[in-house]
């Protein structure tokens, strides 16, 4: 197997502006920010504050309208297998098994078919999915889809992988499931993440650095660092810690968001 | 006769796939795309499995309006031997309804069987296996 590289992204001036016939909607404002070489980044911020947003532009689905993205000094334009994305709807293949959905990415990175199937099922041995090679996703329960999904991202070996919200339609118990699954294989590669949630017990429990957005238009409002080793404790000190610093400025925020859009 | 098979169905087909694909739900083709799949291997691999779902119920009336055509070429075509829609023209100018009716019947049967034997087992081994349809 391929040793695991990992890249830097490099986010410069920033700014995304949606248009249409009610106006225009400046969704991210000047943001300029480095995500480090083999960390777990994780973006915080209160609804419809374009962390979402932000992170489409990471993988390439749609351009800035001012400012660059750059990973290994290139611009990011268009979406290449030098990352991955796992969609907060899993966005699986229904027409393929599970084996078929994780090989698929391999294969088209020019792997023959039995090469990657020998890959994918590696990956899907790291998700613990053994036996469910030839299931079909929809008689997968929704953990057991995001283990694939999360599978299919990682398995033609991307530089950077990216998270919108994984775990967002999942239930508490599985949520926390996945949370420590993720560690655990986070931990075996290192590679750089950048993971989008609005759960900031899920941002603690993960990440290296977390950065907090502000409501629309999104901007960067903090960035703070997140020195706890792993595995961590929900309840322990220095997590409650750093969790209510994270609180703090997210419920600025919210506040706003409330004020902007409810009021 | 070929050419009235072909026209028959082309437009309906056509439109029916063009408005299929873009019901794909996108983040389906974000996710192909950004394991570095494009072009042919993306339309092929990706948008028409995907899109079939939505293109099977034109796909059955298409070809129930190919099977009209062809019947209907045959009864214009001057060169053909026998055919069905030969027999029902030439019952109607002796004025032999039972053949006429025995005729219709026999179209609207095949026509039946064409669609079991082909469309039903298309249906069943791609939609319905992939649990994008809740069968009975």
């Amino acid at each position: 197997m391929k040793k695991p590289s990992t890249s830097g992204i490099s986010i410069r001036n920033v700014s995304k502006v949606f248009g249409s016939n009610s106006g225009t909607t400046l969704a991210l404002d000047d943001i300029s920010l480095e995500i480090p070489e083999a960390k777990f980044t994780t973006i915080v911020g209160p609804s419809g504050c374009g962390k979402s947003t932000l992170l489409y532009l990471l993988g390439g689905f749609d351009l800035p309208t001012q400012g660059e993205i750059l990973m290994d000094d290139k611009p990011v334009r268009r979406p290449a297998s030098d990352r991955g994305f796992v969609f907060q709807d899993f966005a699986l293949f229904p027409w393929k098994t599970v084996l078929g959905n994780v090989a698929f990415g391999v294969q088209a990175n020019g792997y023959s078919k039995k090469e990657a199937q020998k890959i994918a099922k590696h990956y899907i041995e790291l998700v613990n999915l053994n036996g469910f090679e030839n299931a079909y996703p929809h008689t997968l329960s929704g953990g057991m889809k995001q283990r694939v999904s999360i599978a299919r991202a990682l398995a033609y070996d991307p530089k950077v992988l990216l998270m919108d919200e994984p775990f967002g339609s999942l239930d508490a118990q599985t949520k926390k499931y996945m949370q420590g699954e993720l560690t655990k294989i986070w931990e075996k590669f290192h590679k750089t993440v950048v993971f989008v949630t609005h759960s900031v017990i899920e941002a603690v429990y993960l990440s290296d650095r977390i950065v907090v957005m502000t409501a629309r238009p999104g901007r960067i409002k903090s960035v703070l660092d997140v020195p706890i080793p792993r595995p961590r404790n929900y309840i322990g000190e220095d997590f409650l810690v750093i969790r209510r610093k994270v609180l703090e400025f997210l419920e600025e925020e919210i506040q706003k968001e409330i004020q902007q859009n409810h009021v | 006769m070929i050419i009235a098979i072909f026209l028959g169905g082309f437009f309906e087909i056509t439109c029916a796939m063009i408005t299929a694909m873009r019901t794909v739900q996108i983040r389906i083709v974000s996710a192909a795309r950004i394991m570095g799949v494009k072009g042919w291997k993306l339309f092929l691999e990706v948008h028409l499995p995907a899109s079939l779902l939505s293109l099977l119920p034109t796909l059955r009336v298409s070809v129930g309006y190919c099977w009209r055509a062809l019947v209907g070429a045959e009864m214009l075509c001057a060169m053909i031997e026998w055919g069905l829609g030969k027999m029902i023209y030439e019952a109607r100018f002796w004025n032999d309804v039972s053949v006429m009716f025995a005729g219709l019947i026999v179209i609207g049967v095949l026509g039946v069987i064409i669609d079991r034997l082909l469309l039903q087992r298309l249906e069943t081994k791609t939609v319905v296996k992939w649990g994008m349809v809740k069968n009975r």
